[in-house]
């Protein structure tokens, strides 16, 4: 090691001693440590206050989800019965329908009877009518 | 680990001096280093459980120091070497050199601390301020040995420099 570089290395050492003085731990701030607790008090306080408010926001929203599950409830039920009742007044007026249709076949056939003898008795009448003139 | 708040006082009572001195050498401003050293106690608060020892407590602390100073630096673009007149004039006053039982050659060398890069600053921060041997920096910061050891050695480099522009500059004046 020469001249130089012993040198270098006493200064180097010197150095890294006025380091050590220099970067000596400072105490922390009067009252650092009340601040800190506080704010770690603060921190809990609304940790908590959080936590309760999520325990409610929960139970709120399972309410919310029995009354969404009570209303599709209701309206599938709801649903069924007017989709029933449709179903039952189609089948009444189809019946309806088939009586209506039945007694206008019935109506027809009676008239078609009552032409029928009208046009015999019309028929006979000018026979008669005939005859008579014949004489 | 968990700590009733007696308990957790006692750490912070313990452990206060070396983060806020962590804090302070990093950023150079008493107030800021308060706010940062807080914070570390704060989230020490939140991760204690999950710390085994007393040890593995003072290497957490020491390493979450480091790092939030350093966010708190880059978060606030505070160059601490921005600040050294604001620096000057707090810090020349008789008794009250950051703290520490520096001269006023002790001053100038804080002032040429804040002055070099970030990195360089750390390590010189937790080598002689901490006595970490590097492997411990490398723990801390994250970075490789040799990276540590390249900063530690270019940091010395260069306050030696600037040591002996200051020293001509004391001797002139």
């Amino acid at each position: 090691m020469d001249k130089f570089e012993r040198n270098e290395q006493v200064e180097i050492e010197e150095l890294e001693h006025e380091l050590r003085g220099c970067l000596r731990h400072v105490p922390a701030p009067e009252g650092f440590t009340d601040r800190v607790m506080q704010r770690v008090a603060t921190r809990e306080a609304a940790r908590k206050q959080k936590n309760r408010l999520a325990v409610f926001a929960s139970a709120h929203k399972r309410a919310g989800w029995w009354a969404v599950a009570a209303a599709t409830l209701v309206f599938a039920i709801g649903g069924d019965m007017v989709h029933l009742h449709h179903a039952r007044e189609a089948r009444r007026a189809a019946e309806a329908q088939q009586q209506l249709d039945l007694a206008l076949q019935l109506t027809n056939h009676a008239l078609d009877q009552v032409d029928t003898s009208m046009e015999r008795t019309r028929a006979a009448r000018f026979t008669q009518i005939a005859l008579e003139l014949a004489k | 680990m968990t700590a009733t708040e007696d308990e957790f006082r006692d750490i912070v009572d313990s452990h206060s001096s070396m983060v806020f001195s962590v804090a302070l050498r990093l950023v150079g401003d008493r107030g800021l280093a308060e706010e940062v050293a807080q914070d570390v106690f704060l989230e020490l608060h939140h991760w204690l459980p999950r710390l085994e020892s007393a040890d593995h407590v003072r290497h957490w602390l020491r390493r979450v120091a480091t790092h939030r100073s350093t966010d708190a630096l880059r978060r606030r673009k505070v160059r601490p070497e921005g600040q050294s007149d604001e620096w000057e004039d707090k810090h020349d006053r008789p008794g009250d050199s950051g703290g520490s039982d520096c001269g006023s050659m002790g001053v100038a060398m804080e002032r040429m601390l804040l002055s070099l890069p970030e990195a360089q600053r750390t390590v010189l921060v937790l080598r002689y301020g901490e006595d970490l041997t590097p492997e411990e920096i490398a723990r801390t910061t994250g970075d490789p040995v040799a990276t540590v050891k390249s900063h530690l050695q270019r940091g010395l480099q260069l306050l030696r420099r600037k040591g002996s522009v200051v020293l001509k500059e004391y001797v002139r004046g």
